[in-house]
């Protein structure tokens, strides 16, 4: 038998609605009993999904929408993040230099970088015209 | 935004959640302060609970402003999520960090 939960919320793509998305997330982590450091990394994994999604996956005046979709099983956790924008595979972006003083690192290109080091795998497809990101940590 | 000026040093208090949406106010109000003249400066991480690479971004974004302004920028009470993140970022080299408002105040007035 699968003991997989599911929930899922969509919201339209717009900042104002980052918080609420990422509530969604940590509430049914909380409720599925993950430890606090789990929900502190999948925190900023989803954050940083849900910020690259509100803030450019539509076009500028034409928002579009935000799915998430949290799977809880009995050994891991998945969160997707879909939206129906422009293709984009984040997976793609270039590391960092964090060997860089100040005056010479680049402002931004930390986010997905975060999201590798504080989840156990990212998946990304391009599937009936939606980007879906997947993140995937282990209990 | 809360602040406090002490011995000459502006210590603004950083917001609980530190993302995308309340990056922008702090970027804003930070600015702000560096374009009409604030030239010491302490971020205070007390209430922070949780930051992102957007915070990150205005940290850097603020003290790189103030650099060539001539300023100083100094961080303080950073609680373990918080400090995880900037270990993570290879940020902590980037600023200094202090344990309390007071050894940062003490150190850049």
């Amino acid at each position: 038998m699968d003991q997989t939960r599911e929930n899922t919320i969509r919201l339209p793509a717009r900042i104002e609605n980052l918080e609420r998305l990422v509530d969604f997330v940590l509430s049914a982590l909380r409720q599925a009993g993950a430890g606090e450091k789990i929900v502190a990394d999948l925190h900023l994994a989803v954050d940083e999904a849900c910020t690259n999604c509100v803030s450019y996956a539509y076009p500028e005046g034409e928002p579009g929408e935000i799915e998430l979709t949290c799977r809880i099983g009995p050994n891991k956790f998945e969160i997707s993040i879909r939206d129906w924008g422009r293709p984009f595979n984040p997976l793609k972006t270039p590391p960092p230099d964090l060997d860089l003083d100040l005056e010479d690192r680049p402002i931004g290109g930390l986010g997905v970088f975060l999201m590798k080091k504080f989840t156990d795998r990212l998946e990304y497809r391009r599937e009936a015209k939606a980007n879906i990101l997947t993140i995937i940590k282990r209990r | 935004m809360k602040t406090n000026k002490i011995d000459g040093v502006l210590v603004v208090e950083m917001v609980p959640r530190f993302d995308a949406y309340s990056a922008k106010e702090v970027e804003a109000f930070l600015q702000e302060e560096v374009s009409s003249g604030t030239d010491k400066l302490v971020c205070d991480f007390s209430p922070t609970e949780y930051i992102s690479s957007a915070g990150l971004r205005v940290l850097l974004a603020v003290a790189k402003a103030l650099k060539k302004a001539g300023g100083t920028i100094a961080l303080c009470s950073l609680g373990s999520p918080v400090r995880e993140v900037f270990e993570t970022a290879g940020f902590t080299p980037l600023f200094p960090i202090y344990g309390d408002e007071k050894e940062a105040v003490a150190a850049i007035k």
